[in-house]
């Protein structure tokens, strides 16, 4: 009987503090106090940096729960490793259609090629001019995120493919993918490619290949496969990405480097716009 | 040239957050402006209602002219600053020169004699300059004068002695000159009993 008025007071002090806390970190949210962070999310774990790119260097945690109990309060723009995605490019003729339209065709689509699971992925539609797609969350739980950012009051500024990323820096770095013609990037995040094929600055195929090991013959291999699928290109392919183990340096006649390959590579510069 | 890429995320589908504090503000913002519609639209009305009269005014009376006239304020102006002056000239009037005088004949003592007499009915202090036999005397007139009604501050503002003498022999040793501060009012009121 005797621990029951304090044990309330205790639970008083506490809310207490939780609300002073809620409200001072609200207030510094309103005034852009917080810091803000661009996170990417990977089978082996989570890089972050911070937003503003001030502070160079980068944070590495297990898992996002860990990201977020470092980083109370914090704001977070994530992007999501080629392993945990699918993607889709809709044909022409229903182009038009909106993104409505284009979500339903891609879960159709989706379930056709994956099986029923595929029915309950969370999808990002985008719009490119004419052209349309869908990316399918395949390998992140997204209510688990929600709630680890939840638990420590992270606001998650968005949840993105990490091909969508750096496409800024890259048409900065090689203005010829905003201009006419066909040009491609391949995106190699370990042990996967992305293939963006840019036609007259519009987004215009969306692959994925997985590599036999993250080494430079792998990506020469898949690179081929690729140029030789499609129709011929205006240049040399780019190649960005990062943890490709063994050797480090392209072929300069097959492709155009848009960053070392191996270690972190271009990471930070692709996933943080600038 | 081209502005954006595109930027698919997985969260844009979801219901977007708006936080409490927004839908309060949003509700607080509704009620200020319903209250002012309605503040409007009476101050309207009694706008329109006073026009009306105003209309109906004029139609009954068609043949009054309309005479300019100062405004209000400035007539007020000019009234109080008359009346103003009136007041001075009356109190000026009323100055109770012979009040002062008779306050300060009755308490000079024998062997004081006063040589000036300094005082403008439009202030409040006195300068007094006199020669005296000795210091206690002067100290004692000092005080007297205080005590009477209407006077205050009487203080002795200069002693000198010695070289008088001899440039006029007739006069007492000390001369001295004080200054004190009247207060007609009162003074012009302690005349019916003629005390203190």
């Amino acid at each position: 009987m005797s621990r029951w008025p304090t044990d309330r007071a205790a639970l008083r002090l506490a809310r207490s503090r939780d609300v002073r806390t809620r409200v001072t970190r609200a207030w510094s949210r309103a005034r852009g106090r917080l810091p803000s962070h661009v996170v990417y999310l990977r089978p082996q774990g989570v890089v972050s940096w911070p937003a503003d790119g001030e502070a160079a260097g980068s944070g590495r945690f297990d898992d996002f729960a860990a990201w977020c109990a470092a980083h109370p309060g914090a704001d977070a723009r994530l992007h999501v490793s080629g392993h945990a995605i699918h993607n889709l490019v809709v044909d022409a003729d229903l182009s038009a259609a909106g993104a409505d339209a284009v979500r339903r065709y891609a879960q159709q689509q989706f379930t056709h090629y994956h099986g029923p699971q595929a029915a309950r992925w969370p999808l990002a539609v985008w719009a490119d001019g004419p052209s349309r797609g869908a990316s399918a969350l395949h390998g992140v739980d997204l209510p688990g995120l929600r709630a680890a950012a939840a638990d420590h009051e992270v606001r998650l500024l968005g949840l993105a493919p990490a091909w969508s990323a750096g496409l800024a820096s890259l048409s900065l770095r090689h203005p010829e993918f905003i201009e006419a013609g066909r040009h491609a990037l391949l995106l190699v995040e370990g042990g996967i490619a992305t293939w963006i094929v840019v036609e007259g600055g519009r987004i215009a195929a969306l692959r994925q290949r997985w590599l036999d090991s993250p080494c430079v013959e792998a990506v020469v291999r898949v690179l081929g496969e690729l140029l030789r699928e499609g129709p011929a290109l205006a240049g040399h392919p780019v190649v960005a990405g990062w943890d490709i183990t063994e050797g480090a340096a392209l072929p300069p006649e097959l492709a155009t480097s848009f960053g070392p390959l191996d270690g972190t590579g271009a990471m930070a510069e692709w996933m943080c716009r600038r | 040239m081209k502005a954006t890429w595109p930027r698919p995320d997985f969260l844009s589908h979801a219901a977007p957050h708006r936080p409490a504090i927004a839908w309060l503000w949003c509700a607080a913002a509704l009620v200020v402006a319903v209250l002012a519609l309605d503040d409007w639209r009476v101050a309207r009305q009694e706008l329109d209602a006073q026009r009306a009269r105003l209309a109906r005014a004029l139609q009954r009376a068609p043949a009054a002219e309309l005479r300019p006239r100062a405004p209000a304020s400035a007539t007020q102006a000019s009234d109080f600053d008359a009346a103003r002056a009136a007041q001075a000239v009356a109190d000026r009037i009323g100055h109770p020169w012979d009040q002062i005088l008779a306050n300060m004949e009755i308490e000079t003592p024998a062997g004081l004699q006063w040589l000036a007499f300094d005082h403008d009915a439009d202030e409040s202090t006195v300068r007094l300059e006199g020669a005296a036999g000795d210091i206690a005397t002067v100290l004692r007139f000092v005080d007297s004068l205080g005590d009477h009604a209407g006077w205050s501050d009487v203080v002795l503002g200069r002693l000198r002695a010695g070289e008088a003498r001899d440039a006029m022999p007739g006069l007492p040793a000390w001369r001295f000159e004080l200054r004190a501060a009247v207060d007609a009012r009162r003074i012009a009121l302690a005349r019916p009993t003629g005390e203190r």
